[in-house]
């Protein structure tokens, strides 16, 4: 699930910025993902941790609403131990990443071309 | 002649949402300072000399935590406003700062940005002098002759003044809650000491009264289980006075309670 009212409120109501704001998190999140990744596979949760965490506050205030809070379960696991099914979770991660950015994607182009007055797909 | 504007600096490792919170509150008219580390964060209160400070909790170089202890250690900064805005669940970054004077602890998993610049704008804006405050520059030395520079706000305000209280750190603010709170019920408590030393509401405007003045005394130990001991004996204490000697065995009972609780 995706809110994009959440986005284009953190873009100051702009939905022009809400497009550079989704591109700039889109960049973070494949790194904060791939960083977690590297974690998991050397079993440092403490590193998994700060990935998953930084993760977090991002996807919040980009309304990736599914992401982050997948992206809080794996911090909290990972505090006490790193999860068996790790790669798993990392896995759904992507998806859920993949999923959310184009529903994202298209909600605000349904946006802006809400704001023109015109349709176009 | 022109009004200052307000500085607010954020003390995040995020790089991401450090900017996003610059921008969105540049655009209502912020000085806006960033800090991305706990050390540039402490750094940055001393030259900056922000208004208010966004602090997150967790921070790869510093503990968001530490950051507020040496806040409040320093003389320049001790009285300092911070929101504590953190991931987590909100009753556990509560606990976690707890003592150390955040004006507001806000969960980055429900607060979104919009509602985050409104908490700061709120929080700037109650900055602004209170009404009827008494004189900054006279040191106000007793409960009473503070009360005498305010007005009496109504007892129906008693609930406003006690959130304010408990929501800000600064320790002449807290007094001047206090006066507030104190004005509400004075003439109830000096109509009180005019009764039987052995009377209920004798008793009770004298401890009430002791109460304020320790209060007043120790702002900064004002913690929520104290407000609640100071709501329940005025509540208690309002009813008694208008019972007046009308049932005076309650009377007599609920003293006994209420000594009790406080």
């Amino acid at each position: 699930m995706v809110d994009i009212k959440t986005l284009i409120e953190s873009a100051g109501d702009d939905t022009e910025l809400a497009e550079d704001l989704l591109a700039l998190f889109n960049e973070q999140a494949v790194e904060g993902i791939s960083a977690l990744a590297d974690a998991a596979q050397r079993q440092d949760a403490e590193q998994a941790v700060a990935a998953a965490h930084k993760l977090v506050g991002s996807a919040v205030a980009c309304g990736f609403v599914d992401l982050s809070q997948t992206l809080r379960r794996i911090e909290l696991q990972c505090r006490s131990e790193m999860p068996a099914d790790i790669e798993e979770q990392i896995k759904t991660v992507k998806e859920l990443m993949e999923r959310s950015g184009r529903e994202m994607d298209r909600l605000l182009t349904d946006e802006r071309n809400d704001e023109k007055g015109t349709y176009c797909r | 002649m022109k009004e200052m504007m307000k500085k607010v600096l954020i003390v995040d490792d995020d790089v991401f949402l450090t900017g996003l919170y610059e921008k969105l509150l540049i655009k209502e008219g912020l000085e806006v300072a960033v800090a991305n580390s706990g050390t540039a964060g402490i750094e940055q209160m001393a030259q900056f000399r922000p208004d208010l400070v966004i602090l997150d909790l967790h921070m790869t170089d510093m503990h968001g935590k530490d950051v507020l202890q040496v806040i409040r250690k320093d003389p320049h900064l001790k009285h300092l406003r911070v929101i504590v805005f953190a991931t987590g669940y909100i009753q556990t970054l509560v606990s976690t700062v707890a003592d150390l004077g955040a004006y507001k602890v806000l969960s980055k998993m429900k607060c979104k940005p919009r509602a985050l610049v409104e908490e700061v704008m709120a929080s700037l804006a109650d900055m602004a002098p209170a009404p009827s405050a008494p004189p900054a520059e006279e040191k106000i030395m007793t409960l009473e002759a503070g009360a005498a520079h305010v007005d009496d706000p109504g007892i129906e305000q008693f609930d406003l003044w006690t959130e304010r209280l408990l929501t800000d750190s600064r320790e002449e603010f807290r007094r001047l809650c206090l006066l507030h709170l104190f004005r509400m019920i004075q003439n109830d408590i000096s109509s009180g000491l005019q009764f039987d030393k052995r009377s209920a509401e004798y008793k009770l405007s004298v401890t009430l009264k002791k109460l304020m003045q320790d209060m007043f005394d120790h702002p900064q130990r004002v913690t929520d289980t104290t407000i609640q001991s100071l709501r329940q004996a005025v509540e208690k204490f309002l009813s008694l006075t208008k019972k007046r000697y009308g049932t005076k065995l309650d009377a007599e009972a609920e003293l006994q309670q209420v000594m009790k609780e406080l």
